[in-house]
């Protein structure tokens, strides 16, 4: 069942057009691949979803609710979440009460509850679990800027989970990781992979291979492919494209 | 009819000084991402530099040079002792300690000077009233501030917009790290903008000295009718600030002669007597919350911003 | 000495100012150390919008002014019951903060520092235009709130522990509130507000409860100082005023909850002392601001060891 439809996304900063037509569907359950080149677009078309950004043109459809100029909170609370490429954690925080926090966002009581929020249990013991799922337990007491880059990306998927999303948006998760690290960050990805829809923009080839069951290129604002990962990296469009562009811009992620 | 082409030549006169005021300032916070309390402080001892300058040598070219250049002196050495250690802080911290500055001299002023101010006179070549058209007489001295703001104006425009230094200046906002790499020292950069920015208030405070009190903390209305323009013309935006300054200047002028009377006609003296004061002196920022309600980055805010 | 201790020694210290005042026979300190927690309650609040949600208001004397006039004009109009102008001035402070705030939170940064400091000049030039009231010359009150039988305002020293025991039920509130979910969320915003909002945090709501609540908190002080001075005049909410309130609050430490009730202390009691030396005290202030940003980044308060840092 279809789950998110953007159609016609089209936007512009100042002479440049970032994103023209740019039209991706997503279904419930299913991890759909954004390609292509940098400066193709991709970051400009994920702020659109997310919210950060509104769109010149087009509409955005989740969930069956027209979110296209939809405030960025609200679109969290339908469910649509997301983890960025420079991690977003509060530093000065602790592991686990970053992801209090968004255990907090979902639940209510804001401004009835009095009690000590930090050692309030109906908090602490999801975000807990939650802390285990993402395979942190035994750091929970660990400032969060004290985590290592890997496990920075561990929290920030920690928190976008707190939130209870069905889909789940992440800017180039492997950013910056060494072979270990993305190992983790894939087996993860994929087990959420099993609840949670995911759009899922990389560079990292092994990574997408591994995850995807489907993969859009874009390149230079536009959508020029969809298809099933074997189908999209055997289509010659494709490889003219990306490996035409390969040279500048492909690993520079 | 000559009362509103002179009030209105009023306006500009105002609008200029808060040009120089606030394109200096706009500046450095567009470039420097630095709030500056202290920028009424550089007007404040540019004037008194001029009015006793010219007590002691009676010629007013040298007032204004000495004026300019002691404020040049003051935000370099502003900048090297204590704003540059706060680049990177946040404008809070900003805040706070130029606002300390300004009350170090505010005090300064009045340990050197006395408590009660100084008088600034008009030089007699430059006082009097010259005809415009007949009937309308304005005075010459308002007549030359408005002319430096212009030439100021014009100079500055093209320092920004077409030389290779304007350029840079431009660039170290928007990506300082791309102006180390071609070579330009932030710092000296930074001390450059900074000082040209006191200058230009230098510039203003001079102009300024002999139609204002000189006195202790005359820096600070200024300033805040400064962040105001800048606010509404768009921070870090010197077109923004040309522009807002022409508004401001304009605006409050007139509204403080045009106001009353308005009020005064249509409310009895005891209700009009609360009101228009209140109205007169809000009237600017009324504007400024109207536009920030409907333009929040200003009416024409900087393109990196 | 971690600082609960250090609290604990200057509250006590606070309570015991009757007393020396009876010993040396110095009335007078119980109005300078009145004045001193007076405008320290205006720091609380002026933090909890500062130090909680990272917001700058230049106008917040707008709500101590507030405050102070519900005490002078029902007076004026001979009302003189505190039943009647307390909760008064706490409703009209409550309102404007909700209008202003509403306006005001939308905006960040410089901007916003501009329109509470519009804001704040607006309700100046207001009060100092009504000539009945006053204006900038002032009125002077001739009876304090009346509170029956309860409690009688006029005792010096009664008023005193009045205000003091104002001063730690706003300490408590703010205590708990800085624990409680809501507190909770409030740091998050002043820490990243576009985080909070990825989370599903709708920000505005919540920066605009800090405001109204932090307006309350000074009106509150406002109604102890027109009390405590007898006077009230529109002076009371200047820019200028709002901006030493802010100095108060920043130079005790605005990351600590105990912060602004020091740096008040410390600035009020910096200015007595050195005013009687020299008129020209203030340009040691400025230094020592100067040096205390570039320096002492948690303010006065920061020089104490904290005993719970996060990294437990």
């Amino acid at each position: 069942m279809t789950l998110l439809v953007a159609q016609g996304l089209t936007k512009k900063f100042g002479g440049i057009v970032a994103n023209k037509s740019v039209n991706f569907d997503i279904e419930r359950g299913e991890v759909h691949a954004i390609i292509g080149p940098n400066g193709a677009g991709k970051s400009t078309f994920m702020t659109q979803l997310s919210g950060e950004q509104l769109p010149d043109e087009g509409s955005i459809v989740f969930d069956g609710h027209d979110v296209t100029r939809l405030p960025i909170h609200r679109r969290v609370r339908l469910g649509l979440g997301r983890c960025y490429q420079v991690s977003r954690v509060f530093l000065d925080h602790s592991t686990l009460d970053n992801i209090a926090i968004g255990v907090l966002a979902r639940q209510g009581g804001h401004l009835r509850s009095w009690r000590d929020a930090r050692s309030d249990g109906a908090l602490l013991d999801p975000a807990r679990r939650i802390l285990d799922d993402v395979g942190l337990a035994g750091r929970q007491h660990v400032r969060a800027s004290a985590l290592s880059h890997g496990e920075r990306r561990q929290l920030e998927l920690a928190m976008a989970l707190a939130t209870q999303p069905s889909l789940l948006l992440l800017d180039e998760p492997m950013a910056g990781m060494g072979p270990t690290e993305s190992r983790i960050i894939i087996d993860l990805i994929a087990k959420l992979a099993t609840t949670i829809a995911i759009v899922l923009i990389e560079h990292d080839m092994e990574a997408v291979m591994a995850l995807a069951q489907r993969i859009s290129v874009l390149v230079n604002g536009q959508m020029i492919a969809t298809g099933s990962p074997d189908a999209v990296i055997a289509n010659p469009v494709v490889q003219d494209a990306y490996l035409a562009a390969d040279g500048a811009a492909y690993g520079h992620a | 009819m000559t009362q509103f082409a002179a009030q209105l030549l009023n306006g500009l006169q105002l609008g200029v000084t808060l040009f120089l005021m606030s394109s200096g300032l706009t500046l450095v916070l567009g470039i420097m991402n630095f709030v500056n309390l202290a920028h009424g402080s550089f007007f404040m001892v540019a004037a008194y530099v001029a009015a006793t300058t010219y007590k002691y040598t009676g010629s007013f070219i040298v007032s204004g040079v000495a004026a300019v250049a002691s404020a040049f002196a003051l935000g370099i050495a502003v900048d090297v002792v204590c704003v540059r250690k706060l680049y990177d802080r946040d404008h809070l911290a900003q805040v706070l300690a130029t606002f300390g500055l300004t009350l170090f001299f505010n005090e300064a002023v009045r340990i050197i000077w006395g408590a009660s101010g100084i008088f600034a006179a008009v030089p007699p070549a430059l006082s009097g009233r010259i005809e415009i058209f007949p009937g309308f007489a304005y005075p010459v001295y308002r007549l030359v501030v408005l002319a430096v703001g212009m030439v100021t104006g014009i100079v500055l425009y093209v320092v920004i917009v077409r030389t290779r230094a304007g350029m840079i200046v431009r660039a170290g906002g928007s990506d300082r790290m791309m102006t180390a790499a071609m070579g330009v020292d932030i710092r000296t950069l930074s001390a450059g903008v900074f000082g040209a920015g006191a200058a230009l208030a230098g510039l203003a405070g001079f102009l300024a000295a002999p139609m204002v009190a000189v006195q202790s903390g005359m820096g600070d209305p200024i300033l805040i009718l400064t962040l105001v323009v800048i606010v509404i013309g768009g921070i870090g935006s010197v077109r923004g600030a040309v522009l807002a300054s022409l508004v401001v200047g304009i605006v409050d002028t007139l509204g403080r002669v045009y106001i009353p009377k308005t009020i005064g006609s249509a409310f009895t003296p005891a209700v009009s007597d609360a009101l228009s004061p209140a109205l007169t002196s809000m009237l600017i920022y009324l504007i400024m919350t109207i536009i920030l309600i409907f333009k929040p980055r200003g009416l024409l805010p900087a393109a990196t911003g | 000495m971690s600082r609960n201790i250090a609290a604990v020694l200057v509250l006590i210290a606070f309570a015991t100012v009757p007393l020396i005042a009876k010993v040396f026979d110095q009335p007078y300190y119980l109005t300078l150390f009145g004045r001193i927690l007076i405008y320290g309650i205006c720091a609380l609040g002026v933090n909890l919008l500062l130090g909680s949600a990272g917001l700058v208001s230049f106008g917040h004397a707008m709500f101590l002014g507030i405050g102070a006039y519900a005490v002078g004009v029902t007076e004026y109009y001979g009302i003189e019951s505190g039943f009647v102008q307390w909760p008064l001035g706490i409703a009209a402070a409550a309102l404007a903060g909700l209008i202003v705030g509403a306006i005001s939170v939308r905006l960040t940064g410089l901007y916003f520092i501009m329109i509470t400091l519009a804001f704040g000049q607006l309700f100046y030039f207001v009060a100092s235009g009504l000539a009945p009231f006053g204006g900038d010359d002032g009125m002077t009150i001739d009876t304090r709130s009346n509170f029956g039988h309860y409690l009688n305002l006029n005792n010096e020293t009664l008023l005193y522990y009045f205000i003091f025991a104002i001063l730690l039920l706003c300490l408590l509130f703010l205590h708990r509130l800085s624990h409680s979910r809501l507190g909770m969320i409030i740091a998050g915003i002043r820490s990243n507000e576009s985080r909070m909002q990825a989370l599903g945090f709708p920000t505005y709501r919540y920066k605009l409860i800090a405001f109204v609540l932090s307006a309350v908190i000074c009106a509150i002080s406002g109604l102890l100082l027109a009390n405590l001075t007898d006077f009230v005049t529109a002076q009371y909410m200047t820019w200028q005023r709002s901006g030493e309130i802010l100095v108060m609050a920043i130079l005790g430490g605005m990351t600590s909850l105990f912060g602004p009730l020091i740096g008040t202390t410390a600035l009020l009691l910096f200015e007595e002392v050195f005013s009687a030396y020299t008129e020209h005290w203030a340009i040691i202030l400025g230094p020592v601001l100067v040096l205390i940003v570039l320096y002492l980044p948690q303010g006065l308060w920061g020089l104490l060891p904290d005993a719970k840092r996060p990294s437990r």
